[in-house]
């Protein structure tokens, strides 16, 4: 059974800077969501307010129904897993240990032979295996990011989301992390939001997509709607074509060689009117 | 650098983890399972060696002291005391026990629970602030108390007079950062950094003040406070042991019940609060706890350094960086540690120095070789 | 090296070196202002054992175990006009009310009795044991404070 995710008039930010104004935004089917848009313009915002770990200026989101605000953070970690960007450990213990910590909000303060052994499962279908017992402070920048994708499927949650989970993977594990999250989500029949900034990875594996842009939500449907030349130029400022690749829109991106970075307008903003 | 090799070489071959190999036939996940169940058990076990080392120095401890007591002497005085069989009209008999029981047994029981308290404070200090430079006094709880302490003996101004005037004093002075800090949360998120310049902020207000007082007082007083500020276990009796025993004990408790939650807090406020934890209200609790347990150490004692600090680093190399088990290790090692300095003190100066200038002395080169010999990157 | 090792290091060091600069001035106040408990006390001894007239000295020393106690040990060395060689020693242990443990007092004078002795004590300010008197089966001493 999906938790169905509904944002209505969610203003969103922190401090004086606004990032989000009036957003409203359904995820109600399971699947594998992407996430796009240029830097800055609030994607990891959005996924903040989705498990109160950035409280609403304005607005409601509803997890199932239920107004989050009215939830507690214990019972949202039952529902929501949260992979974060970067992993920052002070103290860090083994790669194993680390993974079960997601076990947390559902097993308390005790760790049951059963949460050993989902945790090595998570470990086994991110291929970390080898590296279960060494310390997570030993690892490399790729690794640590599957350690901590590792994590978040160790929560077995209904929303999983992940910030830029492939950032520092190789071309392997970019194609083949993003395959199985979609696979886990038509298998277990739960939404899996993923923040990405590649295109075609994400085009060839999101059952849906979400462009942003500016403050507000640029496109929104499958592949073929989102990734189309028009789109791109406005969003990103880059000129391209899109081609059919294994039924999926695939980008070829043309180069300005004549125009440096500098001289070119910034796509997406922070700041909203 | 031979040293760091030695240590983890060490702490590698006691720890059995680095002999298995998989068997044929044998999944992945299921040899990942044995290694697993492997490594707890070498860390249990490492806590069970700290255990038997604190045995020992307990042992040997009580039998040290200026009074002439022989060895089996001191167990069978202890017996006899326990099993009420120690005879009235023998002066040394009534002697011995005093000595054993009512001097020596007071002065071992606090600096086990002086240990226990500061260490476990220390280690969920370091979690709670994600800063291996922690310890129970970062928050500016030694100045308080100095302050509070000072102002007792120096004005002879008492919060609330009596025999236990001093102690209360120091105590609620102490406790004024936490205070201040929780104020503060209202307005200011309380993180790590808010908590240590609040802190800071505090220690200096506090620090001018008392400087001022001891610039005003009569040698005599001045002479006092330096004595009791650089901590000793000397002045305890039995009458103070159970205060000390629930703050230290029941602290302990209450952290560990935390420890989980502590383990969350390591990765990073957003996960943790992605895992359900409510992050401000942890760390202003755990703040409460170890400000209790600090302050109520330091109104008797005076304040003892560096066991809250280095108890844990310590513990760290040897159980790793999980705090439920993590926490119980640093707590017994303070309480080793403790005893440890005590009797250094006695074997090699005699029982006049007091500890808190022993474990400076022997903490601060274990802390240094630490830090210069670690291999793998703890922190 | 790391700057977060430097960084420790510097800190364990000015930690150490301000519990020495604490214990420095403890110890420079302590010598200016000493313990009022700390006795060293000689004494001159007489008095007769079996008829012989006895002669000799007494040290009592201080034992610190627990500050709030105060310990003595007192060591008696005599001899008698035969030759008789008189060693004895006691302890004496003071609760903190300065008041010793297993005697009892009297005019002003505390005394305990067992085991075939009795050992009588004046005391003085700090539990300075000024003098005292040691009898037993055929001994009987009595100690004065020596005073310079």
């Amino acid at each position: 059974m999906v938790v169905k995710i509904e944002a209505r008039g969610l203003g969103l930010g922190y401090g004086e800077t606004r990032i989000w104004k009036d957003l409203n935004l359904d995820i109600t089917e399971p699947g594998l969501v992407g996430i796009l848009g240029p830097n800055g313009v609030g994607k990891s915002t959005f996924m903040y307010a989705l498990n109160k770990i950035l409280e609403p200026i304005e607005g409601t989101v509803y997890l199932d129904g239920v107004d989050i605000q009215t939830m507690d953070y214990k019972d949202i970690a039952k529902l929501v897993a949260y992979v974060p960007q970067q992993s920052n450990e002070t103290f860090a213990m083994s790669v194993l240990d680390t993974v079960m910590m997601g076990r947390y909000p559902i097993s308390g303060f005790t760790t049951t032979e059963e949460d050993v052994r989902i945790a090595i499962r998570c470990l086994k279908m991110m291929n970390l295996t080898d590296l279960a017992m060494r310390n997570f402070n030993e690892l490399s920048a790729g690794q640590h990011q599957k350690v901590m994708i590792a994590r978040g499927l160790a929560q077995q949650p209904q929303i999983l989301m992940l910030d830029e989970p492939t950032s520092n993977l190789d071309i392997f594990h970019q194609v083949y992390v993003m395959k199985l999250l979609r696979d886990i989500a038509k298998e277990q029949g739960i939404i899996v939001l993923v923040i990405c900034h590649d295109l075609n990875v994400a085009s060839r594996f999101a059952d849906r997509l979400i462009l942003l842009n500016k403050g507000h939500i640029a496109a929104d449907g499958p592949s073929e709607v989102v990734i189309t030349p028009e789109n791109i130029k406005n969003v990103y400022n880059m000129d391209a074509d899109v081609v059919n690749s294994d039924g999926r829109p695939y980008v070829i991106y043309h180069v300005d060689e004549s125009v440096s970075m500098g001289e070119k307008p910034p796509s997406g903003s922070k700041e909203v009117d | 650098m031979k040293i760091g090799n030695l240590l983890t070489e060490l702490r590698d071959r006691a720890s059995l983890s680095k002999t298995l190999v998989m068997t044929d036939g044998e999944s992945d996940e299921d040899f990942v399972f044995r290694e697993y169940k492997v490594a707890r058990r070498s860390k249990v076990l490492f806590l069970a060696a700290f255990a038997l080392l604190f045995l020992i120095l307990v042992g040997y401890k009580i039998t040290l002291g200026e009074y002439d007591i022989g060895f089996f002497d001191v167990y069978d005085t202890l017996w006899k005391h326990i099993t009420g069989s120690i005879d009235p009209l023998d002066p040394i008999q009534r002697m011995n026990d005093n000595v054993v029981w009512e001097q020596r047994l007071p002065r071992v029981l606090t600096a086990i629970l002086v240990g226990v308290g500061l260490a476990a404070a220390g280690a969920a200090m370091q979690s709670m602030m994600k800063n291996p430079l922690a310890d129970p006094y970062t928050t500016g709880i030694s100045s308080g108390a100095l302050f509070g302490a000072t102002l007792a003996m120096t004005l002879g101004i008492y919060i609330v007079g009596g025999y236990y005037g001093r102690v209360l004093n120091a105590f609620i002075f102490a406790l004024v950062p936490a205070v201040f800090i929780i104020m503060l949360s209202r307005w200011k998120k309380p993180s790590p950094a808010m908590m240590i310049l609040v802190g800071i902020a505090i220690m200096y207000i506090f620090n001018a003040f008392q400087s001022y007082m001891m610039l005003r007082a009569d040698p005599n007083a001045a002479s006092s406070v330096y004595t009791w500020s650089v901590g000793s276990i000397g002045m305890t009796t039995w009458e103070q042991i159970p205060i000390i025993g629930v703050i230290s004990i029941l602290g302990f408790a209450a952290l560990f019940i935390m420890t989980r939650t502590l383990n969350a807090l390591n990765s990073g406020d957003a996960y943790a609060k992605s895992l359900g934890i409510n992050v401000d209200r942890v760390r202003i609790l755990c703040l409460i706890l170890i400000s209790i347990i600090a302050a109520g150490i330091v109104s008797f004692t005076g304040i003892i350094g560096f066991i809250g600090l280095v108890s844990p680093h310590i513990a760290r190399i040897f159980v790793g960086s999980d705090n439920r088990i993590l926490l119980p290790a640093s707590a017994m090692l303070g309480a080793c540690m403790m005893l440890i300095c005590d009797i250094v003190s006695f074997l090699i100066i005699g029982a006049t120095l007091q500890i808190g200038i022993v474990t400076a002395m022997i903490g601060g080169p274990i802390f240094m070789l630490i830090l210069i010999a670690q291999q793998k990157e703890v922190w | 090296m790391k700057p977060g090792v430097i960084a420790a290091v510097g800190v364990a060091l000015a930690l150490m070196i301000g519990a020495f600069m604490l214990y420095a001035t403890a110890d420079l106040m302590g010598d200016l202002h000493p313990d009022p408990y700390e006795h060293h006390i000689e004494y001159e001894v007489s008095g007769e054992i079996g008829g012989e007239s006895v002669t000799g000295s007494a040290v009592c020393d201080t034992l610190r175990e627990n500050d709030a106690f105060h310990n003595y040990h007192i060591v008696i060395d005599a001899v008698g006009a035969g030759g008789t060689a008189v060693s004895q020693s006691f302890y004496v242990i003071f609760g903190p009310d300065d008041i010793p443990r297993f005697f009892t007092e009297s005019d002003g004078v505390y005394i305990q009795d067992s085991e075939g002795q009795r050992i009588s004590l004046v005391i003085g300010d700090f539990c300075k044991i000024s003098g005292f008197g040691f009898e037993s089966a055929g001994l009987a001493l009595i100690a004065q404070e020596v005073h310079e």
